[in-house]
């Protein structure tokens, strides 16, 4: 690999890093900065310092979960962005393309509205649903575009748009029967990291982690497929099985990311499009970067959601957006690489 | 001996017949041409000869072992395929597409070797594209495009290779330049087997040919004997002339359809 990759991969490593350390200082309550790097050090060399306790609190309770939190989804969004662009062809397709973040949708207005208790594994009943919603509609898509044995990846990306059509509207039925809780049900859907929580870092990050690593080892199946079915299949790919194969472990991945945030659009669409324009179509490169930018991205716009309007907390998922307009008005005009 | 034997293939989709039991051999180191007007069925045969789609158990035999016994990874290191969709090119660099050939052979990161890099150059150069390497898909020729995607099919380093439409779009010259290009291949050991839509360059190229129509074989045999006034016109519906000699020539009759 070129030298420029390596290059690129130290800036993205620092961005990463300096979104990290933005993300566990900066804040909406009266912890400085200062004294936020303070307790942060002395946890890391158990040092006793003379902060107030609730401040820890602040910091180790909330900070630090909701900062890994957004790694993880940044991660995981991004790198099935990736991968979906890859197997549809289509630098348009984002994790939600088949209608993933419908399905979560629906799954926690359901639990919502119908004002379920419990919970699982620190899971709240909301995110539960929300999570099964995603993935069954990933796998009804799975099987409604299966053709003759296989899933070309038009059928497979319009039998998801029928289905996201298909789950919104039932979304706003609910919304429209039951007007009280409309309110929560669309805060859900403009996702947010405001319920972080430590239980909520395990559970995502071992789908997340899990995906990742399967994943990786498809990235140059990935190149192959982007030439074509057909083409991948003449060059050794078992095309079918692997898409199969991706499109399952996507769907775990992203259920999981959404689930515990919400709906946030925009991550999984742009930054493996920003990079790819910055270091070309390979996709080994590609996914590393991905990875790590969208982790950072993810960490340093929940931190503008907080920090902004503070103490209000703006939806992450409308900063994620507002920035997603103009640059979506950009590749229309810019785009060349792909095609 | 055959390179390849297709016994009774059948193939719908939906309740559309789209190849109605076809038995043909291929012979190895042969080009061979496959002829018929369009949705005749060549392309879903062809797919069947490169394994895209599976046939039935035991009606499609590469060097006498059943397709669907051979996996991907293997048959990808004997069939080598130039499809008719393969320009697809994503902003790779000429080299890293023709490196994809390589494929069957590298790890599940591709990760290339000294070995496989001059296996690379050696077929951009037999293809005539060594000095365009460094630019990208998308910035060189449709022929151009089409040496490179030759090129990709032998860095694979196959026995047979098969060609939808290799010279379809292309002006005359590179017309000729391909179609030479295969006949050497195929005279060095390789089975060419080509659709093409052109009965000239059928006639003057290819060693055999199969003219198909309607999901059936209509004739096989050697090109000369084949391409005749007769089954031209059993097959396209179309009055010709043929003249044989050093290179021999179509016409079709203008007026007579």
């Amino acid at each position: 690999m070129g030298k420029k990759f390596y290059v690129l991969l130290i800036y993205s490593i620092i961005f990463l890093v300096l979104s990290v350390i933005a993300g566990l200082i900066i804040g909406s309550s009266s912890i400085t900065p200062l004294e936020a790097t303070e307790i942060l050090i002395s946890r890391i060399f158990s040092v006793p310092i003379d902060v107030p306790a609730s401040h820890e609190t602040i910091i180790m309770n909330l900070r630090l979960p909701r900062t890994i939190l957004a790694l993880i989804v940044g991660a995981g969004l991004s790198s099935v962005g990736l991968t979906y662009q890859s197997i549809f062809k289509n630098p348009l397709a984002d994790p939600y393309i088949i209608g993933v973040s419908s399905g979560a949708a629906f799954g926690a207005s359901v639990a919502i509205a119908l004002n379920i208790t419990g919970g699982l594994w620190g899971m709240g009943v909301v995110n539960l649903f929300a999570f099964m919603g995603s993935l069954l509609v990933s796998f009804i898509a799975l099987i409604i575009s299966r053709v003759n044995g296989r899933i070309p990846p038009t059928t497979l990306l319009l039998s998801g748009v029928a289905l996201g059509n298909l789950l919104t509207a039932g979304m706003s039925l609910i919304m429209f029967l039951d007007n009280e809780d409309m309110e929560q049900i669309i805060y859900w859907t403009m996702g947010s990291f405001v319920s972080a929580s430590w239980d909520k870092v395990a559970f995502s990050l071992a789908f997340v982690a899990i995906g990742i690593l399967l994943l990786m080892f498809h990235t140059w199946e990935l190149n192959l497929m982007l030439l074509g079915d057909e083409s991948a299949s003449s060059l050794g790919v078992d095309v079918e099985k692997v898409k199969i194969r991706l499109v399952i472990i996507s769907s775990l991945v992203t259920a999981a990311c959404v689930s515990v945030s919400g709906i946030i659009g925009f991550v999984g669409l742009v930054i493996p499009h920003i990079l790819r324009m910055i270091s070309g179509p390979d996709n080994r490169r590609l996914f590393f970067l991905s990875i790590i930018v969208g982790a950072g991205f993810m960490c340093i716009t929940d931190t503008l959601a907080r920090y902004i309007l503070r103490p209000v907390e703006i939806p992450v998922g409308i900063i994620t957006a507002l920035m997603g307009g103009p640059f979506f008005i950009y590749l229309l005009k810019k785009n060349k690489g792909m095609n | 001996m055959n390179a390849i034997e297709v016994r009774d293939l059948h193939f719908s989709i939906g309740d559309k017949k789209i190849l109605n039991g076809i038995t043909i051999d291929i012979s190895q180191g042969m080009v061979t041409g496959i002829l018929g007007p369009n949705g005749a069925g060549k392309t879903t045969l062809l797919r069947h000869l490169s394994g895209y789609w599976q046939p039935e158990k035991d009606t499609v035999h590469i060097f006498g072992v059943d397709i669907l016994r051979l996996k991907p990874r293997d048959k990808a290191k004997i069939i080598g395929l130039v499809p008719q969709d393969g320009v697809n090119s994503a902003g790779f660099s000429v080299f890293e597409m023709v490196m994809m050939g390589r494929s069957p052979y590298l790890n599940f990161f591709g990760n290339e070797k000294a070995d496989d890099r001059k296996i690379v150059d050696d077929c951009l150069k037999t293809c005539g594209v060594y000095d365009i390497k460094d630019r990208k898909m998308y910035e060189i020729s449709g022929g151009e495009a089409q040496r490179v995607l030759i090129a990709r099919a032998l860095a694979q380093q196959p026995e047979i290779l098969l060609l939808d439409e290799p010279v379809s779009h292309l002006d005359i010259k590179y017309q000729l330049e391909i179609m030479s290009l295969l006949k050497d291949l195929s005279r060095k050991g390789m089975t060419v087997v080509s659709i093409i839509h052109d009965l000239n360059i059928a006639l003057n190229f290819c060693d055999n040919v199969i003219l198909l129509n309607y999901g059936r074989v209509i004739a096989e045999g050697d090109a000369d004997s084949v391409i005749n006034e007769e089954n031209i016109y059993r097959t396209y519906g179309v009055r010709a002339m043929v003249e044989k000699g050093t290179y021999s020539v179509v016409i079709p009759a203008l007026k007579a359809i």
